[in-house]
């Protein structure tokens, strides 16, 4: 089978390759997954990504026993883990070199739970590796310049930029944007919800017995309304590319805090931002937090902590270059509408 | 439903609290105490004062009049906090009140697989690792003392550490160095601060594993590996000194730091001349690494939560406190790196027999 090559903005070059009949369905999964960033042939980029799909002899020879079922050596990473009657076994070697090779192997069941979630952190930890930190934020573009609504899941930055879409913006992410040292935001186009699916799958597994009851109910809390409006105006895979941007220099940036009435704080300083804003993203790297400490547990190298204060050091960089274009400050914002979000926008 | 039971955490001296953490749980079954009591024996009498921490087990209906959401499954306003985690089988749905007060009020309602557990048994080792034990962290931090993942033996004042991630060894360890009549201080926490080590038996693991039982494969076998330890431990001679109480603190004189190899025959000792590689290992040992945990739960992800959108005060769980007087302690004592294998052998033992001081 041809292999799948990404290309993340020209700093990351991902490739999947899918080793075994039995893993098939993976390929389509993340094709769709990542639709906005399949390329035809591999990409150029320096920072490279390989995921070999199919079954694999891991080699253990050397490797600390880090807990059951975990091991890990100098760079490389191995662990088994299921869900239910479907298993995996994983591997990453040159977890913290240029080139990182990812192995996934299950049984048939697997691709009903294809793990996401370490593909998506990975994927995002060879991005900021790259240069490009992550934010969990909902992102918009109009006439180049770009808006951050930072802020934890189910705060309402989809309820927001929905009306943001509705007044014309463009889509740079819905769930995650990257941001580089020069203060430009770059895409990172998910279909609207995917998050949720994958917590879907948790939901699963955390109970027993009744798994349709649960996925219902499950749908309901982490689905949003805000998730299914903007899934009918901006879907990647159902409209095209139209309503997505690329990039765009920062313009403004908001920590969103769900309130009765709509302030805006242009007091904060940067410092307090940028931890701020990491603590949003934070909540989402649990995967890889744990892949990070394990690894420097087993061999003394960058933890987890170490990790968030390199991804803190691009956004700093990034949002004071902002600052400078634009001579504002990073700000705090309760808002629930777009009218009243521009109105506090101008009038501070 | 029983009396409320208190039990006090920190350090004792002459058989009173000096400084610590008091706790006081309220709603408990009358058949769940002993369970309890067994947990916190060593520190479970009654004590004067208002407790700190206030537990109200059992059912209860959540007002979240006038909170901020924070999350999916976090409520917020300044002092309070509500939400619902689901561990596993576990969902626990919990109020924290007076979070920055004098006593701090918790009331929570476990359901194990849609039972409820707060009726039958005191809700597992889940409440007190993932609930109580940030919030313990936290107030006994305000009072100077810390907690590290850790097993630990003393004798005349001086103690030997065993750090290390889960099901690296530190419980076996510790057994067999009581059995060998040294002093018991703890198989999963150990409380500190810049210069002493303070006593802290809990038998959380034991419970854990008994917990742990209904688990499949390795972890059952695991489970009740843990269990027969317990077992043995408590009817070991020492284990009435332990609750009794010894209640000195004692200064560490060596700490163990585990590595398990997987093709490693015969075990090693080596001196890690870096302390700062030392703190890193206990500081990582520290989170729990459980490939069978939802990906999504954190140890204090709560504190998390409460720190979004209310910054700036010490119950930010990344407080750097505790790093500073984890480098105090390990600057004062002999660090060693213990090479093992994946399996369990005597000779485990011998390697590191010449390392503790002799009894």
């Amino acid at each position: 089978m041809q292999p799948l090559y990404l290309d993340f903005h020209g700093k990351l070059a991902v490739t999947l390759h899918i080793r075994d009949w039995k893993h098939g369905p993976v390929r389509p999964i993340v094709a769709k997954t990542f639709s906005t960033f399949v390329r035809s042939s591999p990409s150029p980029a320096k920072e490279c990504l390989e995921i070999e799909v199919g079954d694999f002899q891991p080699d253990l020879q050397g490797m600390q026993v880090v807990d059951d079922g975990w091991f890990i050596a100098s760079e490389k990473v191995y662990c088994r883990y299921r869900h239910k009657i479907a298993r995996w076994q994983a591997a990453i070697d040159g977890l913290h070199s240029v080139t990182t090779r990812f192995r996934l192997c299950g049984n048939v069941f697997s691709f009903l739970v294809f793990p996401f979630e370490t593909l998506y952190q990975l994927v995002l930890f060879k991005l900021g590796r790259a240069g490009l930190a992550f934010v969990h934020a909902l992102g918009t573009v109009q006439q180049n310049q770009a808006t951050l609504l930072i802020g934890r899941s189910g705060i309402g930055k989809s309820t927001l930029g929905a009306d943001f879409i509705r007044e014309g913006h463009q889509l740079l992410g819905e769930d995650t944007v990257l941001i580089d040292a020069q203060g430009m935001a770059w895409a990172f186009p998910l279909p609207i919800g995917l998050r949720a699916t994958s917590m879907l799958q948790y939901g699963i597994s955390m109970r027993f017995s009744d798994h349709l009851l649960l996925w219902i109910t499950r749908g309901i809390r982490y689905l949003t309304l805000g998730h299914i409006s903007l899934f009918f105006k901006v879907d990647p895979t159902r409209l095209g590319k139209h309503s997505w941007a690329n990039h765009a220099p920062i313009h403004s940036a908001c920590i969103a805090i769900p309130g009765p009435q709509v302030t805006v704080n242009r007091e904060m300083n940067s410092d307090r931002f940028v931890e701020r804003a990491m603590r949003c993203s934070s909540f989402e790297f649990v995967l890889m937090e744990k892949v990070l400490d394990a690894h420097a547990y087993a061999c003394s190298g960058p933890s987890a902590q170490d990790w968030f204060t390199s991804q803190g050091e691009i956004l700093k960089t990034g949002l004071s270059h902002a600052q400078l274009r634009n001579g504002t400050l990073p700000q705090t914002i309760h808002s629930s509408t777009f009218s009243e979000w521009q109105k506090a926008m101008q009038h501070g | 439903m029983g009396d409320a039971v208190d039990f006090a955490i920190g350090e004792y001296a002459s058989g009173a609290l000096k400084r610590g953490v008091r706790v006081r749980v309220h709603g408990l079954a009358e058949h769940a105490l002993p369970a309890l009591n067994q947990k916190f024996a060593f520190f479970g009498s009654k004590t004067e004062g208002t407790p700190q921490i206030e537990v109200k087990l059992g059912p209860f209906t959540p007002n979240r009049e006038g909170m901020t959401h924070v999350d999916h499954q976090y409520w917020a306003r300044e002092g309070f906090l509500s939400f619902e985690e689901t561990i596993g089988p576990t969902r626990f749905q919990c109020e924290i009140s007076d979070l920055h007060g004098p006593t701090t009020r918790i009331r929570c309602h476990a359901t194990w697989r849609g039972f409820s557990v707060a009726r039958f048994a005191y809700p597992d080792l889940a409440f007190h690792e993932w609930i109580l034990q940030p919030l313990l962290e936290v107030k006994l931090a305000r009072q100077g003392l810390f907690l590290l993942h850790a097993a630990g033996v003393a004798q005349a004042g001086k103690a030997a550490l065993f750090v290390g991630r889960g099901n690296s060894f530190k419980t076996t360890y510790a057994w067999h160095f009581v059995r060998q009549g040294r002093d018991f201080l703890g198989d999963d926490l150990i409380l500190f601060d810049e210069t002493r080590v303070f006593p802290f038996p809990t038998h959380a693991q034991y419970f854990q594993a008994l917990v742990n039982r209904s688990l499949e494969n390795e972890e059952q076998i695991r489970g009740w590996h843990k269990a027969h330890l317990a077992w043995k431990m408590w009817r070991s001679p020492s284990s009435a000194a332990m609750e009794k109480g010894s209640r000195n603190s004692a200064s560490p004189e060596v700490i163990l730091l585990f590595d398990r190899l997987r093709d490693c025959d015969s075990p090693w000792v080596e001196t890690m001349d870096s302390k700062d590689a030392a703190i890193k290992a206990a500081v990582n040992s520290r989170m729990e690494w459980n490939p069978e945990r939802p990906a999504k739960v954190r140890l204090g992800n709560f504190l998390h939560a409460y720190h979004y959108l209310f910054p700036g005060n010490d119950l930010d769980p990344h407080w750097p406190a505790h790093e500073s007087a984890l480098k105090a302690l390990f600057r004062q004592s002999h660090c060693l790196r213990v090479v093992t294998g994946p399996r369990w052998k005597a000779s485990h033992l011998d390697a590191v027999q010449r390392w503790i001081h002799p009894s």
